[in-house]
């Protein structure tokens, strides 16, 4: 399955990123709330990108394995990089002004979530929801 | 190589299938299997092992995989099917030995070439009884959690929701996804929660229940939760899960007319005369 | 493309559309209290029924367009939230507390009219 490939470059690129990961998890067969919960983790980290690196990169996958099928995202971006990852996967935590809520708040929306980051490099987050 | 005996078998069909019918006749406790009678299933039998050495081999597979999942779905055992596929093997040694001019010898390895294709038959019945009666399971499993998570419109503005029975993760999503739908569907404002039915309440259920409170809320409805048994409360209570926001009462009926004065109702009992 | 807010029985009504930008969110409260600050204004309903997805940052916007409202004197109620968004702000952690909700348009008046008589 192929992958599809969504640059990050504005604000407006938020509702065109959760707009297409919607369809294509109701493609694959993703119940309406499943779909909802993807699409506003990918609204989250979208978001994110924007707000911290300007610009960045979504890369969506369909996941098939051992009969399960599942979704792979992957938004990565080459901004300021998260300082301590730990902290900002913490409740309430934030340094611009908003929630706290958008990395934890994703990672609770999905099955698989992992941060890779460094400082003044970049961020890559890869997460995954499978059907059940 | 060609085989007196499967030459033979093609010819004499109708008696082999005959042959078999009554011997079935007297083990089979009826005369009909997956809707079928035994007579025509015989006669397909027969003639699928036939087929397997006119050019089509699999043809017996293919036919009792076919009758393996009607019986199955007809609710009969396959067990049935099995025994007539072995009796097939004898009724056809019965009719045909007498007709055979080979040596004993040469007549018990033609049989022989007979074995194999039943053989597979038999392993590609029990194959489909199973994938047919998991397909059951799960199609019943998926029919019974819907019926059992209803939600029941009461009055003016009012939802009960009775759980009854335990409650995994899989039943607690059904039981939210009802009952928010019907927040939606009926446009209720309280909802009773009622889970005196439900024998074990574990830190799960109940996270599952503020959860499905919580999005009620969001949805501009207020839960009433109701039956909570004295295990349950100590379990809250123990494990330090703040359940303060969510409004209790003890009875179903407590419940309901908390809901009334709620919903600016008063019962009034209207003395007989 | 503005947000359209309206005026039914002395209740201002609002609608918020999908893609909600930095931009028009600024735009969206200045107009807002504007009509707030309005006389006769009796209350404020917030509907969420365009909306397929809800993520922090419209809840955000949401909390600070409660706060200004009450801080102006009007009650507030959001109103339209569909179950799938509602489910997926719980998991999130976001349940909004502090905030009146109603079901639709209509719910959302009755109960606004129930708290300014409360006021």
């Amino acid at each position: 399955m192929g992958e599809l490939k969504i640059p990050i470059k504005n604000e407006y690129d938020i509702v065109s990123a959760r707009q297409a990961v919607r369809e294509l998890s109701r493609e694959l067969g993703f119940g309406t709330v499943d779909q909802v919960r993807i699409a506003t983790a990918v609204s989250e980290l979208v978001r994110n990108v924007v707000l911290y690196a300007g610009h960045g990169l979504m890369i969506v996958q369909t996941l098939k394995s051992n009969g399960n099928t599942g979704i792979e995202i992957v938004i990565e971006d080459q901004g300021p990089g998260i300082g301590d990852p730990d902290l900002a996967l913490c409740d309430g935590f934030s340094t611009s002004g908003g929630l706290g809520a958008g990395l934890p708040g994703a990672r609770r929306l999905m099955d698989f979530f992992d941060v890779n980051t460094t400082c003044g490099r970049g961020t890559k987050i890869l997460t995954r929801k499978w059907l059940k | 190589m060609n085989s007196q005996v499967i030459g033979l078998f093609s010819q004499h069909q109708e008696a082999i299938s005959d042959q078999l019918q009554t011997t079935a006749a007297s083990e089979l406790p009826a005369k009909t299997l997956g809707g079928q009678t035994i007579s025509s299933i015989s006669q397909e039998l027969v003639a699928g092992l036939a087929l397997q050495f006119q050019g089509k081999p699999g043809a017996l597979t293919e036919l009792v995989a076919r009758l393996s999942g009607q019986v199955v779905l007809a609710g009969d055992s396959v067990d049935n099917l099995r025994l007539l596929l072995d009796r097939m093997l004898e009724a056809t040694i019965a009719v045909l030995q007498p007709l055979a001019t080979v040596t004993p010898e040469q007549f018990l390895q033609e049989i022989r070439e007979l074995y194999e294709p039943v053989d597979l038959a038999k392993s590609e019945l029990i194959r489909v009884a199973l994938k047919t009666q998991q397909e059951i399971i799960r199609k019943q499993s998926r029919a019974l959690l819907e019926l059992s998570t209803p939600v029941i419109p009461l009055f003016d503005n009012i939802l009960v929701v009775p759980l009854i029975g335990s409650i995994d993760s899989l039943r607690a999503k059904q039981v939210m996804d009802n009952l928010l739908a019907g927040i939606v569907e009926h446009k209720a404002e309280i909802v009773l929660i009622d889970i005196s039915g439900v024998p074990v309440v574990d830190t799960q259920i109940a996270h599952h229940i503020m959860k499905t409170v919580q999005a009620a809320r969001l949805l501009g409805a207020r839960c009433i939760l109701v039956g909570i048994r004295p295990e349950f409360a100590q379990t809250i209570v123990k494990l330090g899960i703040d359940f303060n926001d969510i409004v209790t009462k003890s009875s179903l009926q407590a419940g309901f007319e908390l809901a009334l004065t709620w919903d600016n109702y008063k019962l009034l009992k209207i003395d007989e005369e | 493309m503005e947000v359209p807010i309206l005026l039914i029985d002395g209740f201002w009504v609002t609608s918020i559309q999908e893609a909600l930008h930095d931009r028009s969110v600024l735009d969206f409260k200045q107009r807002l209290l504007t009509k707030l600050n309005q006389p006769q204004t009796r209350g404020l309903v917030i509907d969420l029924t365009a909306l397929d997805i809800v993520d922090s940052f419209v809840t955000k916007a949401l909390i600070e367009l409660c706060k200004l409202a009450d801080l102006m004197g009007a009650g507030v109620v959001v109103t339209g939230m569909n179950p799938a968004v509602a489910i997926t702000l719980v998991e999130m952690g976001l349940d909004l507390r502090g905030i009146e909700t109603a079901l639709d348009l209509q719910r959302g008046l009755d109960k606004l009219r129930k708290l300014s008589e409360e006021r």
